[in-house]
């Protein structure tokens, strides 16, 4: 958590050192508009019966999907992102990978976001064998491996794309590597707030995404410079599913 | 008194008869210029004048192009320099050339003169020869006398002979000084000629179409002069004769004679390969596939089967209405009438197939592999397909394969334990009200019986007597089936689940559960079954269906008691909507009269007829026996027995026509009925129109025809759409009767037998349902290759508005690209592309199950685990379902051995734990499995297709010959002695030497029992191993390369840290994880079933190979697992093969030492 975070800052910092009286921002919290909020899948009878149980019942004990916080319903891991077609800052690529790392049989952080053409360490810190297995159609270098206790391996993405992430040993794993082509986006934490700045003036859509919720667009959001623009998800989940 | 006739005078006035001559004579000029002209403008000429234009023209344009390109004008300018600065030389250095010129004449005439001196003295020596022998013979004393005489002419003979040599060298030389001096020209000339010779020809060519010379002009006018054209016509017949080839039969006996196909008369350029002739319109058109047609390079060339053999007609006839074109629908007829004149010629029994129907006549020689010629002749495949479906070959007998099929309807020997009457009553009468997918045909109630101009003749209530009777019949008949309930209590729920988890889908429809497509309506659907059937009956027939009929085609699924109560228990509560079935109450009126007339019509009586009749004469017959007599003489007539088995019909002949040569039946047997009144649009007395109204409406020639009741037409209706009447109409018109010549029939090596037969197993067997045979295709348009094909699985991503096609096969023609987000590359691997750039997307062959497992993806799937507890769970998404669902075999020949597959088809075992799909029990005989297994291996092209019939006739016992029967390998004599060359050195046999001594043992046996074939005895003694990594000596020197490589190679397998295989495979028939989810093979078992290079490549990177497999790429190697085994990851796989392929000897002793 600590790692995505610090870098995220970093490039935000970087890039909006120049343009910083310039930029506009927009901000806002996601919010769970469902009936009733699913409760997580439970893993106690998995991780009892898995033959690593002693490293794994150190791990989290519910699904991560959807986390949703039950007194202000708001939202977590949603990838909030605005495509700027005309200026804005560039995409930075950190030269050191960032990492994503297996640790109590779960994905730690649950997503990662990876600006196109970074490196991601895929971490085993278990003492137990795990795979990452990469449900991808644009980046290549990503292939379903093994990775042994306390080891690693570091791959390079190519284009933007939401890669699943999951642990054939243990099947309950999953996570998700999110390869963006954009510099502007945002993770909700718990609270379910975000914030993208430095953006130049004008009109945008704000992308919302979550991997149980689903997508969702607010279209025609304005942006003025040295201001703060609202803009507020409201997320349930698809019909029928 | 009449003036007498003057004998020198004439009846007439000579100026009257003058008159008469002078017309006449006037006539007779015109007719033969008449005839002259006509013959002038024939038709076939017309359009070899229009052949002449369009070839003309293609010349001149490729004569310009010639000109007009530069590269070749620039080439042959520098040529003509060459040429030019060759003879500039030549000219400079004319006095050597004159000298060298001299000098060869001085020394041909040298020669000239040598030569005669040594014939001279060649004669003078042979008649001193003579003069001498004659001498001797005279003067017996001296036989040595006049010695001198011979010598000296001998010598003289012998110095001539020398001079002549010398001054034959002489020439040569000189020649060789003269060819000195030229030899710069004569390459300039050459190379002119050589870059001009296609040019020249075509312009030679061009020149006698469309002369520019006077000359040229000339000739051609007076060459194809009206009169004068018989000589040498630029306009000729053009055909073919197939000598001694394929016969024409004049159906008399023993009558045939050569065929003369003369069709390229006016189909000039048929057999031309180029863009203008196929862009062309008929009759100058090329034949659209030259690659299979008439090339001298395709199977069919035009010089050994001409056209007739293929599309029928009049081959010998040289104009459109002659040659007995037919029309394939009535909009050509209509502008074939207009534009040709156009009308059916009656009298050619073997008119021209309709376009639609030309594949018919590939059924002449290719009728034993249909499944082989697919592409080629696919509607000829699919019709054969219906027919055998349809079950035609119960009442019509096909010569062929068809004789070896079973019956096409279930068993109806033991009805009784499975069927109510009342169900029955009502499925007879109409089987598409119950279940509208049927293959069971309507019987009763056809428009011959509903015609109202019979309704006296009560032909409804007699049909509804007869299904009364007819039921009487079998239920009396029906023998003894236990049907005891299931030993567990069966659950719906449970029930709904196990039949999409166990495979029941792949052939069976279920609404709700599977829409309808190609490979799951191969059994018949399931919707409503529970009206039908009673739950004990369903549970034994799951759980056995072989014992309830032996024919059929259901495999046992080895279901467990639990999941095929919980089957019978769902199966039983489908019901159908408003269905209630009631047997109606016997006319018993009509009955007795039915009973009467069939006893009346009868010629002779058995005793109990006898009493019968008595009895219903006088009005006291027993009801259930005329029941019986006229169910018994309704299943006679309508032929149940064809398709059923019946107690009591087994001798019964089936009842139909013989169909073998039905293509070439004589039109006057056809009976057309009314019909070509009734329906005027088909009015062509064709056999295919009859084919086409027959298979509409099998009643269909009834109409308007008086007939008592027993005469009317019984061929059932079969609901065949119009594109099916079509296809089977093609069928039919392949059924011909023709002995094709054994040396024009195909010659199948035998891998395309193996093919074939294979192909038809893999059909008949419905493996499709389960299996993916070939990968789904995409079609797209790729911005600079054009359309381009790719196969896997393709997904749309909404946000980019993009489609995506996941690899399941290499994408190889445009790897090299990266524009446009277009680009090729391994399986696995993603290739994305713009919405708009999609074009097509097909589906994959087979896997019919897959998109049931889609769904339960989402649903959650049941698994069991080791204890045999359901552990259900619902998947990431869609695809990760895959690993679950039935392997495709797309890959299968690669994949495994043909040895173990043969087993595996015989018996087969859970190869994936985690599948919770069986592989069923399809009771193969000996034949069909190795003929699988040998489909597979040969269609992956792999080594050692055969290399089960070793340990098979080991296990069994057999003969050699027998096996030699069985191998079915392609032989080289050479390799018996190879193989006694290698014994005495001491060397060892390769695997695919010994499989092919098989082969020649069986050249050997072929002689007749008892010749002994010292190879096949060697080959017997000999230690075979057709897999070189499980070879004593490879497994040695592997451990005298690395010490302890096995042990090593086995704890990488092992190893926790690493490797750790055992986190999901099995490991010695036992789960290693509870979680039934995490399962993958057992390792145990792999090196009998794998081929290593298989492995090797799988092992390398597994989702280049499967994409969505489960398995990853193993944790081993540089950094991972240099504790265990130090090496790169390309040798540590190598490690893991070579373990794996000799899993059972290293043991977890040899770990120990």
């Amino acid at each position: 958590m600590k790692i995505y975070r610090s870098a995220a800052a970093l490039t935000a910092l970087l890039a909006a050192a120049p343009a910083f009286a310039a930029g506009g921002s927009v901000k806002g919290k996601v919010t769970f508009s469902g009936a009733t909020i699913p409760a997580s899948t439970d893993l106690t009878d998995q991780l009892t019966k898995s033959k690593d149980k002693d490293v794994c019942l150190a791990g989290p004990k519910a699904s991560e999907e959807l986390i949703v916080d039950a007194a202000s319903k708001t939202v977590a891991n949603v990838f909030v992102s605005i495509k700027v077609k005309d200026g804005g800052k560039k995409l930075e690529v950190p030269a050191s990978p960032i990492l994503s790392d297996q640790k109590s049989c779960h994905f730690e952080p649950h997503i990662i976001v990876v600006p196109e053409g970074a490196k991601v360490e895929l971490k085993n810190s278990d003492t137990v064998m795990h795979n990452v297995n990469p449900k991808q159609l644009k980046n290549p270098d990503f292939v379903n491996e093994g990775i042994p206790a306390g080891k690693s391996v570091v791959k390079t993405t190519k284009k933007a794309e939401r890669i699943k992430i999951s642990c054939d040993v243990h099947p309950w794993m999953a996570g998700y590597i999110i390869v963006t082509d954009t510099p502007y986006w945002a993770l909700t934490g718990k609270d379910g707030s975000f914030e993208i700045g430095d953006l130049p003036a004008g009109e945008y859509t704000v992308n919302f995404w979550h991997e149980t919720l689903g997508t969702l667009k607010q279209e025609k959001i304005v942006v003025k410079d040295g201001a703060a623009t609202e803009c507020n998800g409201a997320m349930a989940p698809k019909a029928g599913g | 008194m009449a003036k007498e006739a003057d004998p020198g005078d004439t009846h007439y006035p000579t100026i009257t008869l003058n008159m008469w001559f002078a017309i006449s004579s006037i006539l007779l000029v015109g007719a033969v210029f008449w005839m002259v002209i006509d013959d002038w403008n024939r038709e076939w000429k017309q359009w070899q004048r229009k052949f002449q234009t369009m070839e003309a023209d293609r010349l001149e344009s490729l004569l310009k192009s010639y000109n007009e390109d530069p590269k070749f004008t620039t080439e042959l300018t520098q040529i003509n320099e060459q040429f030019r600065a060759a003879q500039a030389t030549l000219d400079s250095s004319k006095g050597a050339l004159e000298a060298a010129t001299e000098a060869l004449r001085l020394a041909e005439g040298a020669k000239y003169e040598a030569d005669n001196a040594q014939r001279v003295a060649k004669g003078d020596y042979d008649w001193a020869k003579y003069l001498v022998e004659e001498h001797r013979l005279k003067n017996p004393g001296d036989k040595m006398a006049r010695q001198g005489e011979i010598d000296t002419a001998f010598a003289l003979a012998q110095k001539t002979k020398l001079a002549f040599e010398d001054a034959d060298r002489g020439v040569e030389v000189a020649k060789k000084k003269r060819n000195e001096i030229l030899a710069s020209r004569s390459k300039a000339e050459a190379a002119l000629a050589a870059a001009t010779m296609e040019r020249d020809r075509h312009a030679r060519n061009l020149e006698l179409l469309r002369p520019k010379t006077l000359e040229g002009k000339l000739a051609k006018g007076v060459r194809d002069f009206p009169g004068l054209d018989f000589a040498a016509p630029s306009l000729t017949v053009n055909k073919v004769v197939l000598e001694d080839k394929l016969f024409f039969d004049l159906k008399f006996p023993g009558k045939k004679k050569t065929r003369v196909d003369m069709c390229m008369t006016c189909h000039v350029p048929i057999d031309k390969a180029g863009p203008e002739y196929a862009a062309a319109s008929n009759p100058l058109k090329s034949h659209p596939r030259l690659d299979m047609y008439l090339s001298s390079t395709s199977p069919h060339p035009m010089n050994d089967f001409g056209c007739t053999v293929c599309h029928a007609g009049s081959g010998e006839t040289l104009s459109f209405v002659h040659a007995d074109h037919n029309p394939r629908d009535e909009k050509q007829r209509k502008e074939w009438e207009e534009k040709y004149h156009w009308h059916k010629m009656h009298h050619w029994e073997q008119p021209m197939l309709p376009l639609q129907h030309t594949e018919a006549s590939c059924y002449q020689c290719h009728s034993g592999h249909l499944d082989l010629i697919k592409d080629e002749a696919p509607r000829l495949q699919r019709g054969a397909e219906l027919v055998e479906k349809a079950g035609c070959y119960g009442c019509h007998k096909i010569q062929g394969v068809w004789q070896e099929l079973p019956k096409a309807g279930p068993s109806l020997k033991h009805i009784a334990a499975k069927l109510s009457p009342d169900w029955a009553f009502a499925w007879v009468q109409k089987p598409a009200d119950f279940r509208p997918s049927t293959w069971m045909p309507q019987i009763f109630h056809l428009s011959n019986a509903t015609d109202t101009t019979r309704a006296k003749d009560r032909i409804v209530e007699r049909e509804d007597v007869a299904v009364n009777a007819i039921l009487e019949y079998l239920w009396s008949r029906s023998e003894e089936f236990a049907v005891p309930p299931p030993p567990v209590k069966g659950d719906v729920e449970r029930g709904k689940e196990a039949i999409q988890l166990r495979g029941c889908l792949a052939c069976h429809q279920i609404d709700g559960l599977n829409a309808p497509n190609e490979t799951n309506e191969f059994g018949p659907s399931l919707a409503g079954v529970g009206s039908k059937l009673g739950e004990a009956w369903i549970y034994q027939w799951v759980k056995n269906p072989k014992k309830y009929w032996p024919d059929t085609k259901m495999p046992d699924l080895r279901l467990s008691d639990q999941d095929a109560s919980d089957i019978a228990s769902y199966l039983a509560s489908l019901k159908k909507d408003g269905w209630s079935a009631k047997r109606p109450a016997v006319d018993e009126k009509l009955l007795q009269e039915i009973a009467s007339e069939y006893l009346g019509n009868q010629v002779s009586l058995s005793e109990g007829e006898r009493k019968l009749k008595a009895a219903l004469a006088a009005g006291n017959a027993d009801r259930r026996e005329a029941m019986l007599y006229v169910g018994r003489k309704f299943i006679l007539r309508q032929g149940c027995f064809g398709c059923h088995d019946i107690p009591g019909f087994e001798k019964e002949t089936p009842i139909g026509t013989e169909l073998s040569d039905w293509g070439s039946k004589d039109l006057d047997k056809l009976d057309f009925g009314n019909f070509l009144f009734t329906h005027p649009p088909r009015m062509e007395k064709r056999r295919d129109a009859w084919a086409v109204g027959k298979l509409t409406d099998p009643r269909v020639f009834d109409q308007g025809k008086i007939k008592a009741p027993d005469e009317l037409l019984r061929m059932p209706k079969f609901r065949f759409t119009e594109e099916e009447v079509q296809i089977v109409t093609t069928f039919l018109l392949g059924l011909v009767k023709n002995d094709i010549p054994v040396q024009s029939m195909p010659r199948l090596s035998e891998s395309k037998k193996a093919l074939a037969r294979g192909a038809a197993l893999v059909r008949q067997n419905n493996c499709a349902g389960c299996h993916t045979l070939q990968h789904e295709k995409v079609t797209l348009k790729h911005p600079a290759d054009g359309i381009v094909s790719v196969r896997g699985a393709l997904s749309y991503d909404e946000d980019a508005e993009e489609y995506s096609v996941k690899l399941r096969e290499v994408a190889p023609s445009f790897a090299e690209r990266s524009d446009n987000g277009v680009s090729g590359g391994e399986i696995g691997q993603g290739i994305t592309f713009a919405k708009d750039q999609l074009v097509a997307k097909g589906a994959p062959e087979g896997g019919g199950l897959l998109d049931s497992f889609y769904k339960l993806a989402a649903q959650g799937l049941r698994l069991e685990n080791a204890k045999g507890e359901p552990v259900t769970r619902p998947l990431s998404d869609a695809t990760a379902a895959e690993p679950y669902a039935p392997p495709s075999l797309r890959w299968e020949g690669r994949r495994v051995q043909a040895d173990w597959l043969y087993e595996f088809l015989k018996k087969p075992y859970i190869v994936r734990p985690h599948v919770p799909v069986r592989m069923p029990t399809f009771e193969f005989n000996d034949e069909e499995a190795s003929s699988l297994a040998q489909y597979f291996v040969r269609l992956e092209e792999q080594r050692y297709p055969g290399e089960f019939t070793r340990r098979f006739r080991q296990e069994n016992a057999m003969s050699r010959a027998e096996l030699a029967q069985g191998a079915k390998i392609g032989r080289d004599v050479q390799d018996g002695l190879e193989i006694l060359e290698r014994l005495e050195s001491g060397g060892r046999v390769p695997a695919d030497v010994f499989v092919r001594v098989q082969a020649f043992a069986k050249e050997h046996d072929a002689k007749g029992p008892g010749s002994e074939s010292f190879a096949f005895e060697t080959a017997q003694r000999l230690p075979f191993e057709p897999i070189a990594e499980r070879s004593e000596e490879y497994f040695r020197n592997r451990e005298n390369a690395v010490k302890d490589y096995h042990v090593k190679a086995r704890n990488l397998v092992g190893d926790n840290n690493s490797g750790n295989c055992y986190s999901c495979h099995w490991q010695d028939g036992k789960p290693v994880v509870e979680d039934p989810f995490a399962w993958a093979p057992d390792l145990e078992k792999v090196h009998q079933r794998m081929r290593p290079e298989w492995l090797r490549r799988w092992l390398l990177d597994p989702s280049q190979v499967i994409p969505n497999t489960k398995m990853p790429k193993p944790g081993i190697g540089p950094g991972k697992s240099d504790a265990i085994f130090p090496g790169s990851f390309e040798d540590s796989v190598q490690a893991l093969v070579d373990y794996l392929m000799n899993y059972d000897r290293v043991t977890p002793d040899s770990s120990a030492q």
